[in-house]
């Protein structure tokens, strides 16, 4: 998107034009959508967020200083959204834990699923998919960020540092460190099914 | 068979090779209108939470606004002294007399004597 025509969309979303949000959403819906997967490779979970994702952008938007892309701005929310999303299911999933040990039933805890299959791989695939994906969540946040939106929507790694607010330097070394530590945990893991 | 010559290794080489082959997901044509209808959604619960506050506002100052004049009915007497509010208080049967009644008693008593 050029310059000027981001200029043109902020203008129309500010006035709050239909054709503008339309535009945006067919605009970024598909790489904000796979982002998410990327995080949560979950297709209903990953709906959800992408859409609290363009709310967000919407509701928000004259808070946009212009600073950074607009898109740059929409992948901060997209990611800021995904990883509350998985830090609640973490939290959730304690909860529910802790609740089992004293014999309190947790059932909302079963509203949160727990099967993550990634739409976009092939169905021989499933099982190693699913694995790969729990290694990826697996990894410190800031490595998974990086390794997601670089490996996963592809994303420059200056892209990375932008949407991450980090120096390029540092989103390097994140991925070398992502890329190990993926690779280390699956040998690990296959390892142990020898 | 094969799969059992596989190092631990090779088997993480071709799971991480899979990113190379995810499809992207296909669009959602309904996300415009979702999007929509929960920015609706949201407008309604803000409008319906203002609608709450300015409710119980209201019903808080009706209420003062009562209490107010129930306390006024009760001691906005002006020809209330002090002694008959404290006579009611203590349920005394009759107020208690004035200092010149006192004095008239006295000497009726002095006089009987």
């Amino acid at each position: 998107m050029t310059k000027k025509l981001e200029q043109e969309i902020l203008a129309d979303l500010l006035a709050k034009k239909e054709s503008a949000y339309q535009y945006l959403i067919d605009q970024y819906q598909q790489k904000v959508l796979n982002t998410c997967l990327g995080f949560v490779p979950n297709l209903q979970d990953a709906e959800d967020l992408c859409q609290d994702t363009f709310v967000e952008v919407f509701r928000s938007i004259h808070a946009f200083k212009g600073n950074a892309a607009l898109s740059t701005w929409i992948f901060q929310i997209t990611t800021r959204k995904c990883l509350a999303f998985i830090r609640y299911r973490k939290r959730h999933k304690r909860k529910a834990f802790f609740q089992s040990l004293v014999g309190l039933d947790a059932p909302e805890s079963r509203a949160i699923s727990d099967k993550s299959f990634h739409p976009g791989i092939a169905l021989e695939d499933k099982e190693r998919g699913e694995i790969l994906f729990e290694k990826i969540a697996l990894l410190p946040e800031k490595q998974q960020t990086a390794f997601v939106l670089n490996r996963i929507e592809g994303f420059e790694i200056t892209e990375v540092a932008d949407i991450m607010q980090l120096k390029r330097g540092t989103v390097d070394v994140l991925l070398n460190r992502a890329k190990k530590n993926l690779r280390q945990s699956l040998e690990q893991y296959y390892r142990n099914i020898a | 068979m094969e799969k059992n010559k596989r190092t631990p290794e090779q088997e993480a080489e071709q799971t991480l090779a899979l990113l190379e082959h995810i499809r992207r997901p296909a669009e959602n044509p309904y996300l415009y209108t979702r999007v929509r209808e929960a920015m609706m959604r949201d407008q309604l619960q803000k409008r319906t939470t203002v609608q709450w506050v300015f409710a119980l506002a209201t019903i808080l100052i009706i209420l003062n606004g009562l209490f107010w004049l129930q306390s006024f009915s009760i001691t906005g007497s002006e020809n209330e002294t002090l002694s008959d509010v404290f006579a009611q208080d203590y349920e005394f049967l009759q107020p208690i007399g004035s200092y010149e009644d006192d004095l008239d008693l006295v000497s009726y008593t002095m006089d009987n004597e």
